[in-house]
Protein backbone atom coordinates (compact mmCIF):
# COMPACT_ATOMS: atom_id res chain seq x y z
CA UNK A 1 0.00 0.00 0.00
CA UNK A 2 2.89 2.32 0.74
CA UNK A 3 4.09 4.64 -1.96
CA UNK A 4 7.24 6.69 -2.21
CA UNK A 5 6.60 10.35 -1.43
CA UNK A 6 8.78 13.40 -1.62
CA UNK A 7 8.26 15.90 1.19
CA UNK A 8 8.21 19.48 -0.12
CA UNK A 9 8.61 22.06 2.68
CA UNK A 10 8.56 25.00 0.23
CA UNK A 11 5.11 23.95 -1.03
CA UNK A 12 3.89 23.67 2.53
CA UNK A 13 5.08 27.23 3.20
CA UNK A 14 3.43 28.50 0.04
CA UNK A 15 0.06 26.99 0.88
CA UNK A 16 0.29 28.00 4.53
CA UNK A 17 0.97 31.63 3.58
CA UNK A 18 -1.99 31.59 1.22
CA UNK A 19 -4.22 30.15 3.92
CA UNK A 20 -2.96 32.69 6.44
CA UNK A 21 -4.14 35.52 4.21
CA UNK A 22 -7.59 33.97 4.26
CA UNK A 23 -7.44 33.62 8.05
CA UNK A 24 -7.59 29.83 7.69
CA UNK A 25 -4.23 28.68 9.04
CA UNK A 26 -5.55 26.95 12.16
CA UNK A 27 -4.76 23.61 10.45
CA UNK A 28 -1.15 23.90 11.63
CA UNK A 29 -2.44 22.85 15.07
CA UNK A 30 -3.58 19.45 13.73
CA UNK A 31 -1.95 16.48 15.48
CA UNK A 32 -3.40 13.82 13.24
CA UNK A 33 -5.82 12.18 15.66
CA UNK A 34 -8.57 11.30 13.20
CA UNK A 35 -11.53 12.61 15.18
CA UNK A 36 -12.65 14.70 12.20
CA UNK A 37 -12.81 11.58 10.02
CA UNK A 38 -15.31 9.96 12.32
CA UNK A 39 -17.29 13.17 12.70
CA UNK A 40 -17.62 13.72 8.93
CA UNK A 41 -21.01 12.66 7.47
CA UNK A 42 -19.69 12.47 3.89
CA UNK A 43 -16.79 10.22 4.80
CA UNK A 44 -19.33 7.80 6.17
CA UNK A 45 -21.91 7.97 3.35
CA UNK A 46 -19.49 7.98 0.42
CA UNK A 47 -16.96 5.76 2.10
CA UNK A 48 -14.13 8.22 1.49
CA UNK A 49 -11.80 8.01 4.46
CA UNK A 50 -9.92 9.68 6.01
CA UNK A 51 -11.58 12.89 4.99
CA UNK A 52 -10.15 16.20 6.25
CA UNK A 53 -7.27 14.58 8.16
CA UNK A 54 -5.73 13.29 4.93
CA UNK A 55 -6.09 16.68 3.25
CA UNK A 56 -4.32 18.40 6.14
CA UNK A 57 -1.53 15.78 5.91
CA UNK A 58 -1.14 16.62 2.20
CA UNK A 59 -0.56 20.28 3.05
CA UNK A 60 1.84 19.43 5.87
CA UNK A 61 3.93 17.26 3.54
CA UNK A 62 3.66 19.68 0.62
CA UNK A 63 1.98 17.13 -1.67
CA UNK A 64 0.38 19.65 -3.97
CA UNK A 65 -0.49 17.19 -6.73
CA UNK A 66 -2.37 14.88 -4.37
CA UNK A 67 -4.11 17.89 -2.90
CA UNK A 68 -5.31 19.25 -6.21
CA UNK A 69 -6.46 15.86 -7.44
CA UNK A 70 -8.32 14.88 -4.27
CA UNK A 71 -12.08 14.76 -4.55
CA UNK A 72 -12.62 15.54 -0.88
CA UNK A 73 -12.05 19.28 -1.16
CA UNK A 74 -14.75 19.76 -3.78
CA UNK A 75 -17.12 17.30 -2.11
CA UNK A 76 -16.96 18.96 1.32
CA UNK A 77 -20.29 20.46 2.35
CA UNK A 78 -18.86 22.76 5.04
CA UNK A 79 -21.29 21.40 7.57
CA UNK A 80 -18.64 22.12 10.23
CA UNK A 81 -19.05 18.84 12.14
CA UNK A 82 -15.30 18.11 11.99
CA UNK A 83 -14.45 21.53 13.42
CA UNK A 84 -17.01 20.98 16.16
CA UNK A 85 -15.30 17.77 17.34
CA UNK A 86 -11.63 18.64 16.68
CA UNK A 87 -9.81 18.72 20.05
CA UNK A 88 -7.16 21.14 18.83
CA UNK A 89 -9.28 23.87 17.28
CA UNK A 90 -7.55 23.09 13.98
CA UNK A 91 -10.74 24.01 12.15
CA UNK A 92 -10.67 21.35 9.41
CA UNK A 93 -13.90 22.67 7.84
CA UNK A 94 -12.40 26.12 7.44
CA UNK A 95 -9.29 24.51 5.95
CA UNK A 96 -11.35 22.67 3.35
CA UNK A 97 -13.15 25.88 2.47
CA UNK A 98 -9.96 27.88 1.99
CA UNK A 99 -8.42 25.08 -0.05
CA UNK A 100 -11.34 25.28 -2.44
CA UNK A 101 -10.35 28.92 -3.06
CA UNK A 102 -6.72 27.86 -3.45
CA UNK A 103 -7.55 25.33 -6.13
CA UNK A 104 -9.88 27.64 -8.00
CA UNK A 105 -7.40 30.53 -8.03
CA UNK A 106 -4.29 28.52 -8.83
CA UNK A 107 -5.65 25.91 -11.19
CA UNK A 108 -9.19 26.32 -12.48
CA UNK A 109 -8.94 30.07 -13.28
CA UNK A 110 -5.54 29.70 -14.88
CA UNK A 111 -6.59 26.93 -17.22
CA UNK B 1 10.10 22.85 71.91
CA UNK B 2 10.44 19.07 71.41
CA UNK B 3 11.87 18.16 68.04
CA UNK B 4 11.71 21.68 66.62
CA UNK B 5 15.35 22.58 66.73
CA UNK B 6 15.65 23.97 63.25
CA UNK B 7 12.28 25.63 62.74
CA UNK B 8 8.64 25.06 61.90
CA UNK B 9 7.16 24.13 58.55
CA UNK B 10 3.61 23.76 57.27
CA UNK B 11 2.96 21.07 54.65
CA UNK B 12 -0.42 21.62 53.01
CA UNK B 13 -1.87 18.42 51.51
CA UNK B 14 -1.21 14.88 52.73
CA UNK B 15 -0.85 12.97 49.45
CA UNK B 16 2.32 11.02 48.68
CA UNK B 17 4.23 14.24 47.86
CA UNK B 18 3.26 15.98 51.13
CA UNK B 19 3.87 12.84 53.21
CA UNK B 20 7.38 12.44 51.80
CA UNK B 21 8.20 16.11 52.49
CA UNK B 22 6.85 15.86 56.05
CA UNK B 23 8.83 12.68 56.82
CA UNK B 24 12.11 14.07 55.49
CA UNK B 25 11.65 17.33 57.39
CA UNK B 26 10.84 15.47 60.60
CA UNK B 27 14.07 13.50 60.20
CA UNK B 28 15.93 16.80 59.82
CA UNK B 29 14.64 18.00 63.21
CA UNK B 30 11.94 20.35 61.99
CA UNK B 31 8.56 20.68 63.61
CA UNK B 32 6.05 19.85 60.85
CA UNK B 33 2.37 20.67 60.63
CA UNK B 34 0.78 18.37 58.05
CA UNK B 35 -2.51 19.93 57.04
CA UNK B 36 -4.96 17.64 55.19
CA UNK B 37 -8.43 18.57 53.96
CA UNK B 38 -9.98 15.10 54.08
CA UNK B 39 -10.34 12.82 57.15
CA UNK B 40 -7.24 10.76 56.21
CA UNK B 41 -3.88 11.35 54.58
CA UNK B 42 -2.83 9.27 51.56
CA UNK B 43 -4.29 11.27 48.69
CA UNK B 44 -5.10 9.62 45.37
CA UNK B 45 -2.41 6.98 45.77
CA UNK B 46 -4.46 5.40 48.56
CA UNK B 47 -7.15 4.63 45.97
CA UNK B 48 -4.79 2.85 43.59
CA UNK B 49 -4.54 -0.93 43.27
CA UNK B 50 -1.09 -1.39 41.70
CA UNK B 51 1.40 1.13 40.33
CA UNK B 52 3.05 1.38 36.93
CA UNK B 53 5.54 0.46 35.58
CA UNK B 54 6.46 -2.23 38.13
CA UNK B 55 2.95 -3.36 39.16
CA UNK B 56 3.92 -2.96 42.81
CA UNK B 57 1.03 -2.94 45.24
CA UNK B 58 0.26 0.75 45.91
CA UNK B 59 -0.80 0.42 49.53
CA UNK B 60 2.27 -1.72 50.35
CA UNK B 61 4.40 1.31 49.50
CA UNK B 62 2.11 3.98 50.89
CA UNK B 63 0.79 2.48 54.15
CA UNK B 64 4.18 2.25 55.92
CA UNK B 65 4.86 5.90 55.07
CA UNK B 66 1.44 6.92 56.38
CA UNK B 67 2.03 5.00 59.61
CA UNK B 68 5.45 6.64 59.94
CA UNK B 69 3.74 10.06 59.99
CA UNK B 70 1.89 9.01 63.14
CA UNK B 71 5.04 7.67 64.79
CA UNK B 72 7.04 10.89 64.38
CA UNK B 73 6.71 13.04 67.48
CA UNK B 74 7.56 16.21 65.62
CA UNK B 75 4.80 15.85 62.99
CA UNK B 76 1.49 17.32 64.05
CA UNK B 77 -1.24 15.99 61.81
CA UNK B 78 -4.31 18.20 61.26
CA UNK B 79 -7.05 16.44 59.30
CA UNK B 80 -10.33 17.95 58.04
CA UNK B 81 -8.32 21.17 57.95
CA UNK B 82 -7.89 23.78 55.26
CA UNK B 83 -5.61 26.79 55.10
CA UNK B 84 -7.77 29.88 54.76
CA UNK B 85 -5.02 32.44 54.53
CA UNK B 86 -1.25 32.87 54.51
CA UNK B 87 0.36 36.20 55.33
CA UNK B 88 4.09 36.80 54.93
CA UNK B 89 5.49 38.59 57.92
CA UNK B 90 9.24 39.21 57.63
CA UNK B 91 10.85 35.79 57.34
CA UNK B 92 7.79 34.08 58.84
CA UNK B 93 4.38 33.07 57.54
CA UNK B 94 1.17 33.46 59.52
CA UNK B 95 -1.38 30.77 58.66
CA UNK B 96 -5.07 30.80 59.43
CA UNK B 97 -6.51 27.29 59.40
CA UNK B 98 -10.13 26.18 59.54
CA UNK B 99 -10.67 22.71 60.96
CA UNK B 100 -14.05 21.05 60.48
CA UNK B 101 -15.51 19.08 63.38
CA UNK B 102 -14.98 15.29 63.33
CA UNK B 103 -17.64 14.63 66.03
CA UNK B 104 -15.37 11.84 67.25
CA UNK B 105 -12.73 12.32 69.93
CA UNK B 106 -9.55 11.05 68.24
CA UNK B 107 -7.86 10.53 71.61
CA UNK B 108 -10.55 8.05 72.66
CA UNK B 109 -11.57 6.41 69.34
CA UNK B 110 -9.79 3.08 68.78
CA UNK B 111 -11.01 2.62 65.20
CA UNK B 112 -12.95 -0.53 66.18
CA UNK B 113 -15.81 0.28 63.78
CA UNK B 114 -18.66 -0.71 66.10
CA UNK B 115 -20.40 2.62 65.36
CA UNK B 116 -20.09 2.01 61.60
CA UNK B 117 -21.79 -1.37 61.94
CA UNK B 118 -24.73 0.11 63.83
CA UNK B 119 -25.17 3.49 62.08
CA UNK B 120 -28.76 4.06 60.90
CA UNK B 121 -27.84 6.32 57.96
CA UNK B 122 -26.88 3.66 55.39
CA UNK B 123 -27.98 2.54 51.93
CA UNK B 124 -30.50 5.08 50.66
CA UNK B 125 -29.92 7.24 53.73
CA UNK B 126 -26.15 6.96 53.28
CA UNK B 127 -23.82 8.88 50.98
CA UNK B 128 -21.64 7.96 47.99
CA UNK B 129 -18.38 6.45 49.27
CA UNK B 130 -15.62 8.88 48.23
CA UNK B 131 -12.95 6.18 48.47
CA UNK B 132 -14.83 4.04 45.92
CA UNK B 133 -15.68 7.03 43.72
CA UNK B 134 -19.38 6.64 44.46
CA UNK B 135 -19.54 3.03 43.19
CA UNK B 136 -20.71 2.06 46.68
CA UNK B 137 -22.30 3.92 49.59
CA UNK B 138 -21.08 4.57 53.09
CA UNK B 139 -22.71 5.29 56.44
CA UNK B 140 -22.88 8.66 58.25
CA UNK B 141 -20.23 7.59 60.75
CA UNK B 142 -17.42 5.96 58.82
CA UNK B 143 -13.72 5.14 58.60
CA UNK B 144 -12.57 6.37 55.16
CA UNK B 145 -10.71 3.17 54.19
CA UNK B 146 -9.07 0.23 55.99
CA UNK B 147 -5.55 1.75 56.00
CA UNK B 148 -6.71 5.31 56.89
CA UNK B 149 -4.35 7.47 58.97
CA UNK B 150 -5.53 8.41 61.49
CA UNK B 151 -7.69 5.29 61.65
CA UNK B 152 -10.47 7.09 63.46
CA UNK B 153 -14.18 7.36 62.75
CA UNK B 154 -15.66 10.59 61.40
CA UNK B 155 -19.30 11.70 61.17
CA UNK B 156 -20.64 13.28 57.97
CA UNK B 157 -22.96 16.05 59.28
CA UNK B 158 -24.88 16.23 56.00
CA UNK B 159 -26.45 12.80 56.41
CA UNK B 160 -26.16 12.02 60.14
CA UNK B 161 -29.72 11.82 61.47
CA UNK B 162 -28.80 13.17 64.87
CA UNK B 163 -26.84 16.14 63.55
CA UNK B 164 -29.45 16.97 60.91
CA UNK B 165 -32.48 16.90 63.18
CA UNK B 166 -30.70 17.85 66.44
CA UNK B 167 -32.33 14.91 68.22
CA UNK B 168 -33.11 11.21 67.86
CA UNK B 169 -30.87 8.34 66.68
CA UNK B 170 -27.51 8.70 68.47
CA UNK B 171 -27.02 4.92 68.25
CA UNK B 172 -23.28 5.34 67.63
CA UNK B 173 -22.93 7.22 70.91
CA UNK B 174 -24.64 4.38 72.75
CA UNK B 175 -22.65 1.54 71.19
CA UNK B 176 -19.20 3.13 71.16
CA UNK B 177 -17.15 1.18 73.74
CA UNK B 178 -14.64 4.03 74.06
CA UNK B 179 -17.26 6.73 74.56
CA UNK B 180 -15.64 8.71 71.71
CA UNK B 181 -18.70 10.19 69.96
CA UNK B 182 -19.12 13.91 70.58
CA UNK B 183 -22.10 15.55 68.86
CA UNK B 184 -21.14 18.94 70.35
CA UNK B 185 -17.86 19.15 68.43
CA UNK B 186 -17.45 22.48 66.61
CA UNK B 187 -15.39 24.09 63.90
CA UNK B 188 -12.03 25.46 65.04
CA UNK B 189 -9.92 28.32 63.74
CA UNK B 190 -6.21 27.75 64.33
CA UNK B 191 -3.33 30.18 63.89
CA UNK B 192 0.21 29.02 63.19
CA UNK B 193 3.47 30.84 62.56
CA UNK B 194 5.97 28.92 60.44
CA UNK B 195 9.28 29.44 58.64
CA UNK B 196 8.21 27.87 55.35
CA UNK B 197 5.17 26.47 53.58
CA UNK B 198 5.13 23.48 51.22
CA UNK B 199 2.03 23.17 49.05
CA UNK B 200 1.17 19.61 47.97
CA UNK B 201 -2.56 19.78 47.32
CA UNK B 202 -2.42 17.45 44.32
CA UNK B 203 -4.74 17.43 41.35
CA UNK B 204 -8.38 17.45 40.40
CA UNK B 205 -10.13 15.67 37.54
CA UNK B 206 -11.67 17.33 34.52
CA UNK B 207 -15.44 16.83 34.86
CA UNK B 208 -16.47 14.03 32.44
CA UNK B 209 -19.97 15.57 32.32
CA UNK B 210 -18.75 18.76 30.60
CA UNK B 211 -20.81 19.45 27.43
CA UNK B 212 -17.68 19.04 25.25
CA UNK B 213 -17.20 15.55 26.66
CA UNK B 214 -20.85 14.46 26.37
CA UNK B 215 -19.91 12.49 23.21
CA UNK B 216 -18.41 9.82 25.49
CA UNK B 217 -21.74 9.20 27.20
CA UNK B 218 -20.43 9.34 30.77
CA UNK B 219 -23.40 9.42 33.15
CA UNK B 220 -25.67 8.29 30.31
CA UNK B 221 -24.40 4.75 29.78
CA UNK B 222 -23.71 2.85 32.99
CA UNK B 223 -20.79 0.91 31.51
CA UNK B 224 -18.78 4.04 30.69
CA UNK B 225 -16.33 4.51 33.58
CA UNK B 226 -13.68 7.04 34.49
CA UNK B 227 -10.25 5.50 35.04
CA UNK B 228 -10.28 6.20 38.77
CA UNK B 229 -13.60 4.33 39.01
CA UNK B 230 -12.08 1.46 37.04
CA UNK B 231 -9.10 1.44 39.41
CA UNK B 232 -11.55 0.88 42.27
CA UNK B 233 -13.14 -2.04 40.39
CA UNK B 234 -9.72 -3.66 39.94
CA UNK B 235 -8.85 -3.25 43.65
CA UNK B 236 -9.58 -6.11 46.03
CA UNK B 237 -10.70 -3.49 48.60
CA UNK B 238 -13.10 -2.00 46.04
CA UNK B 239 -16.85 -2.16 45.50
CA UNK B 240 -16.75 -5.53 43.71
CA UNK B 241 -14.15 -7.08 45.98
CA UNK B 242 -11.71 -7.04 43.09
CA UNK B 243 -13.97 -8.89 40.63
CA UNK B 244 -13.88 -7.46 37.11
CA UNK B 245 -17.63 -7.32 36.53
CA UNK B 246 -20.19 -4.99 34.98
CA UNK B 247 -22.91 -3.29 36.99
CA UNK B 248 -25.28 -6.17 36.15
CA UNK B 249 -22.77 -8.67 37.58
CA UNK B 250 -21.75 -10.24 34.26
CA UNK B 251 -18.16 -10.49 33.03
CA UNK B 252 -17.09 -8.16 30.21
CA UNK B 253 -15.81 -9.75 27.00
CA UNK B 254 -14.22 -6.55 25.79
CA UNK B 255 -12.95 -3.30 27.34
CA UNK B 256 -12.01 -0.20 25.35
CA UNK B 257 -9.84 2.55 26.86
CA UNK B 258 -10.13 6.06 25.43
CA UNK B 259 -7.11 8.29 25.98
CA UNK B 260 -6.85 12.07 26.37
CA UNK B 261 -10.42 12.62 27.59
CA UNK B 262 -10.28 16.24 28.75
CA UNK B 263 -6.56 16.55 27.99
CA UNK B 264 -4.93 18.22 25.00
CA UNK B 265 -8.26 19.79 24.12
CA UNK B 266 -8.16 23.46 23.23
CA UNK B 267 -11.44 24.33 24.90
CA UNK B 268 -11.06 22.35 28.12
CA UNK B 269 -7.45 21.76 29.04
CA UNK B 270 -4.76 22.15 26.41
CA UNK B 271 -2.12 20.22 28.35
CA UNK B 272 -1.08 16.58 28.46
CA UNK B 273 -2.01 14.98 31.79
CA UNK B 274 1.18 12.90 31.87
CA UNK B 275 -0.04 9.97 33.96
CA UNK B 276 -2.88 8.58 31.84
CA UNK B 277 -1.05 6.72 29.05
CA UNK B 278 0.76 4.63 31.62
CA UNK B 279 -2.28 4.36 33.92
CA UNK B 280 -4.35 2.90 31.05
CA UNK B 281 -1.60 0.46 30.07
CA UNK B 282 -1.40 -0.62 33.71
CA UNK B 283 -5.16 -1.04 34.00
CA UNK B 284 -5.25 -2.96 30.71
CA UNK B 285 -2.63 -5.38 32.03
CA UNK B 286 -4.44 -5.74 35.36
CA UNK B 287 -7.72 -6.41 33.54
CA UNK B 288 -5.95 -9.20 31.60
CA UNK B 289 -4.56 -10.59 34.85
CA UNK B 290 -8.05 -10.61 36.36
CA UNK B 291 -9.69 -12.12 33.27
CA UNK B 292 -7.17 -13.55 30.78
CA UNK B 293 -9.93 -14.01 28.17
CA UNK B 294 -11.02 -10.36 28.12
CA UNK B 295 -10.20 -8.47 24.92
CA UNK B 296 -8.58 -5.10 25.63
CA UNK B 297 -8.11 -2.19 23.21
CA UNK B 298 -6.50 1.19 23.87
CA UNK B 299 -7.49 4.02 21.50
CA UNK B 300 -4.75 6.62 21.69
CA UNK B 301 -3.57 9.81 20.00
CA UNK B 302 0.04 8.98 20.76
CA UNK B 303 1.47 6.94 23.63
CA UNK B 304 3.73 9.06 25.78
CA UNK B 305 6.05 6.55 27.45
CA UNK B 306 8.61 9.06 28.70
CA UNK B 307 9.68 7.78 32.13
CA UNK B 308 12.02 5.12 33.46
CA UNK B 309 10.81 1.67 32.43
CA UNK B 310 7.75 3.06 30.63
CA UNK B 311 8.64 1.96 27.09
CA UNK B 312 9.36 -1.59 28.28
CA UNK B 313 6.02 -1.61 30.06
CA UNK B 314 4.25 -0.49 26.89
CA UNK B 315 6.05 -3.15 24.82
CA UNK B 316 5.17 -5.85 27.33
CA UNK B 317 1.51 -4.84 27.27
CA UNK B 318 1.44 -5.22 23.51
CA UNK B 319 3.62 -8.30 23.08
CA UNK B 320 3.13 -10.35 26.25
CA UNK B 321 -0.44 -9.47 27.18
CA UNK B 322 -1.82 -9.03 23.66
CA UNK B 323 -3.38 -5.65 24.32
CA UNK B 324 -4.46 -3.96 21.10
CA UNK B 325 -3.18 -0.40 20.57
CA UNK B 326 -4.96 1.61 17.88
CA UNK B 327 -4.10 5.17 16.93
CA UNK B 328 -7.38 7.01 16.63
CA UNK B 329 -9.69 9.15 18.66
CA UNK B 330 -13.39 8.39 18.82
CA UNK B 331 -15.94 11.07 17.99
CA UNK B 332 -18.68 9.36 19.92
CA UNK B 333 -19.99 6.39 21.82
CA UNK B 334 -23.49 5.00 21.29
CA UNK B 335 -25.36 2.04 22.67
CA UNK B 336 -27.03 -0.95 21.08
CA UNK B 337 -29.73 -1.51 23.68
CA UNK B 338 -30.88 -4.84 22.21
CA UNK B 339 -27.45 -6.39 22.68
CA UNK B 340 -26.55 -4.28 25.71
CA UNK B 341 -23.31 -3.31 23.98
CA UNK B 342 -21.57 0.03 23.63
CA UNK B 343 -20.46 1.03 20.16
CA UNK B 344 -17.24 2.97 19.68
CA UNK B 345 -16.61 4.52 16.28
CA UNK B 346 -13.11 5.67 15.37
CA UNK B 347 -10.67 6.16 12.55
CA UNK B 348 -7.83 3.67 12.51
CA UNK B 349 -5.33 6.36 11.58
CA UNK B 350 -2.55 3.94 10.59
CA UNK B 351 -4.85 2.29 8.04
CA UNK B 352 -7.05 5.26 7.16
CA UNK B 353 -10.30 3.36 7.72
CA UNK B 354 -13.40 4.05 9.80
CA UNK B 355 -14.11 1.25 12.24
CA UNK B 356 -16.81 0.47 14.77
CA UNK B 357 -16.17 -1.72 17.75
CA UNK B 358 -18.73 -3.32 20.04
CA UNK B 359 -17.68 -3.40 23.65
CA UNK B 360 -19.00 -4.11 27.14
CA UNK B 361 -17.07 -1.50 29.06
CA UNK B 362 -15.48 1.82 28.17
CA UNK B 363 -12.83 3.44 30.39
CA UNK B 364 -12.13 7.15 29.97
CA UNK B 365 -8.53 8.18 30.74
CA UNK B 366 -9.52 11.41 32.41
CA UNK B 367 -7.43 14.57 32.25
CA UNK B 368 -6.21 16.22 35.44
CA UNK B 369 -5.27 19.77 36.37
CA UNK B 370 -3.43 21.17 39.39
CA UNK B 371 -5.57 21.71 42.48
CA UNK B 372 -4.37 25.14 43.56
CA UNK B 373 -5.50 26.46 46.96
CA UNK B 374 -6.81 30.04 46.83
CA UNK B 375 -4.09 31.45 49.11
CA UNK B 376 -1.54 30.81 46.35
CA UNK B 377 -3.61 33.01 44.04
CA UNK B 378 -3.58 35.74 46.65
CA UNK B 379 0.19 35.46 46.98
CA UNK B 380 0.40 36.18 43.26
CA UNK B 381 2.28 33.08 42.16
CA UNK B 382 -0.41 31.64 39.83
CA UNK B 383 -0.79 32.40 36.13
CA UNK B 384 -3.34 30.69 33.86
CA UNK B 385 -4.03 27.92 36.33
CA UNK B 386 -0.37 27.00 36.87
CA UNK B 387 2.02 27.94 39.66
CA UNK B 388 4.97 30.01 38.48
CA UNK B 389 8.33 28.75 39.74
CA UNK B 390 11.91 29.80 39.21
CA UNK B 391 13.94 28.70 36.20
CA UNK B 392 16.32 25.94 37.19
CA UNK B 393 14.56 25.64 40.55
CA UNK B 394 11.19 24.17 39.62
CA UNK B 395 9.71 23.80 43.11
CA UNK B 396 10.48 27.31 44.45
CA UNK B 397 7.96 30.09 43.90
CA UNK B 398 8.87 33.75 43.69
CA UNK B 399 7.73 34.18 47.31
CA UNK B 400 10.80 33.15 49.33
CA UNK B 401 9.85 30.25 51.59
CA UNK B 402 6.83 28.96 49.62
CA UNK B 403 7.45 25.71 47.77
CA UNK B 404 5.08 23.81 45.51
CA UNK B 405 5.41 20.08 44.78
CA UNK B 406 3.65 17.07 43.25
CA UNK B 407 0.60 17.34 41.04
CA UNK B 408 -0.06 20.88 42.31
CA UNK B 409 2.82 21.92 40.11
CA UNK B 410 1.97 19.85 37.08
CA UNK B 411 0.35 16.45 36.46
CA UNK B 412 2.84 13.89 37.69
CA UNK B 413 3.33 10.25 38.58
CA UNK B 414 4.22 8.88 42.00
CA UNK B 415 8.03 8.63 41.58
CA UNK B 416 8.22 12.31 40.59
CA UNK B 417 5.90 13.32 43.43
CA UNK B 418 8.18 11.50 45.92
CA UNK B 419 11.29 13.11 44.44
CA UNK B 420 9.76 16.55 44.72
CA UNK B 421 8.72 15.87 48.32
CA UNK B 422 12.32 15.10 49.27
CA UNK B 423 13.60 18.01 47.19
CA UNK B 424 11.27 20.40 49.02
CA UNK B 425 12.55 19.17 52.39
CA UNK B 426 16.12 19.90 51.26
CA UNK B 427 15.11 23.33 49.92
CA UNK B 428 13.36 24.24 53.18
CA UNK B 429 16.41 23.24 55.21
CA UNK B 430 18.59 25.43 53.05
CA UNK B 431 16.06 28.29 53.15
CA UNK B 432 15.81 28.29 56.94
CA UNK B 433 19.51 27.89 57.63
CA UNK B 434 20.41 30.69 55.22
CA UNK B 435 18.29 33.05 57.32
CA UNK B 436 19.94 32.20 60.62
CA UNK B 437 23.16 33.64 61.97
CA UNK B 438 25.96 31.09 62.50
CA UNK B 439 25.46 31.60 66.23
CA UNK B 440 21.79 30.66 66.04
CA UNK B 441 22.64 27.54 64.05
CA UNK B 442 25.31 26.51 66.56
CA UNK B 443 22.97 27.00 69.47
CA UNK B 444 20.20 24.95 67.94
C1 LIG C 1 -6.60 6.12 37.68
C2 LIG C 1 -5.25 6.56 38.12
C3 LIG C 1 -4.21 5.66 38.17
C4 LIG C 1 -2.92 6.07 38.52
N1 LIG C 1 -1.94 5.13 38.56
C5 LIG C 1 -0.68 5.52 38.87
C6 LIG C 1 0.37 4.55 38.89
O1 LIG C 1 0.13 3.35 38.67
N2 LIG C 1 1.65 4.97 39.16
C7 LIG C 1 1.94 6.29 39.39
O2 LIG C 1 3.10 6.62 39.60
N3 LIG C 1 0.94 7.24 39.41
C8 LIG C 1 -0.35 6.87 39.15
N4 LIG C 1 -1.35 7.82 39.17
C9 LIG C 1 -0.99 9.22 39.50
C10 LIG C 1 -0.96 9.46 41.02
O3 LIG C 1 -2.28 9.44 41.51
C11 LIG C 1 -0.31 10.81 41.33
O4 LIG C 1 0.99 10.82 40.80
C12 LIG C 1 -0.15 11.08 42.83
O5 LIG C 1 -1.35 10.82 43.51
C13 LIG C 1 0.27 12.53 43.05
O6 LIG C 1 0.42 12.77 44.43
P1 LIG C 1 0.22 14.20 45.11
O7 LIG C 1 0.63 14.03 46.52
O8 LIG C 1 0.91 15.22 44.29
O9 LIG C 1 -1.33 14.53 44.99
P2 LIG C 1 -2.67 13.82 45.59
O10 LIG C 1 -2.55 12.35 45.60
O11 LIG C 1 -3.79 14.42 44.81
O12 LIG C 1 -2.75 14.33 47.10
C14 LIG C 1 -3.16 15.63 47.44
C15 LIG C 1 -3.65 15.66 48.88
O13 LIG C 1 -3.93 17.01 49.26
C16 LIG C 1 -5.20 17.09 49.88
N5 LIG C 1 -5.73 18.46 49.63
C17 LIG C 1 -6.26 18.95 48.49
N6 LIG C 1 -6.60 20.25 48.63
C18 LIG C 1 -6.25 20.60 49.89
C19 LIG C 1 -6.34 21.81 50.62
N7 LIG C 1 -6.83 22.93 50.07
N8 LIG C 1 -5.90 21.82 51.90
C20 LIG C 1 -5.39 20.70 52.45
N9 LIG C 1 -5.27 19.52 51.80
C21 LIG C 1 -5.70 19.47 50.53
C22 LIG C 1 -6.00 16.00 49.23
O14 LIG C 1 -7.09 15.62 50.06
C23 LIG C 1 -4.95 14.90 49.09
O15 LIG C 1 -4.86 14.12 50.25
C24 LIG C 1 -2.67 7.43 38.84
C25 LIG C 1 -3.72 8.35 38.81
C26 LIG C 1 -5.00 7.93 38.47
C27 LIG C 1 -6.11 8.92 38.42
S1 LIG D 1 -9.79 16.34 14.48
FE1 LIG D 1 -8.48 18.17 14.33
S2 LIG D 1 -6.49 17.52 15.19
FE2 LIG D 1 -7.65 15.64 14.80
S3 LIG D 1 -6.98 14.99 12.72
FE3 LIG D 1 -8.84 16.25 12.43
S4 LIG D 1 -8.09 18.34 12.13
FE4 LIG D 1 -6.37 17.15 12.97
S1 LIG E 1 -26.28 9.39 65.19
FE1 LIG E 1 -25.66 9.76 63.07
S2 LIG E 1 -23.68 8.75 62.88
FE2 LIG E 1 -24.58 7.99 64.78
S3 LIG E 1 -25.64 6.11 64.18
FE3 LIG E 1 -27.15 7.74 63.99
S4 LIG E 1 -27.02 8.45 61.89
FE4 LIG E 1 -25.19 7.21 62.28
Amino acid sequence: MSKHIEVRPEIYTKIRDFMKKLGADDFIKCFNCGTCTVACPIAEVLGIVPFSRKIIRYIMLGLEEDLVNSKEILLCLHCGECSEYCPKGANPAETMHALKTYIIQNYLLKR
Amino acid sequence: MEGAKLGEVAVVGGGIAGIQAALDLADTEFKVYLIERSPSIGGRMAQLDKTFPTLDCASCILTPKMAEVLRKDNIELLTLAEVVDVIKNGNKFKLTIKQRPRYVDTNKCTGCGTCVEKCTARGKLGAPDEFNEGLSTRTAVYIPFPQAVPKKAVIDPNICLRLRYKRGCGICEKVCPANAINFNDTERILNLTVDAVIVATGYKFIDPRLPELSIYGYGKYPEVYTNIEFERILDARGPTGGALIKKDGSHPERIVFIQCVGSRHYKINPYCSAYCCMASIKQAILAKEHEPKVDVTILYMDIRAYGKGFQDFYNRAENEYGIRFIKGRTAGITEDPSKKKLIVKYEDVMRGTIETMETDMVVLALGIVPNIPSFLNRLGVVRNGRVITRPGDPISTYVDGIFVIGATLNPTDIPDAVLQGSAAAARVTEHVLRRKTPFEVMRS
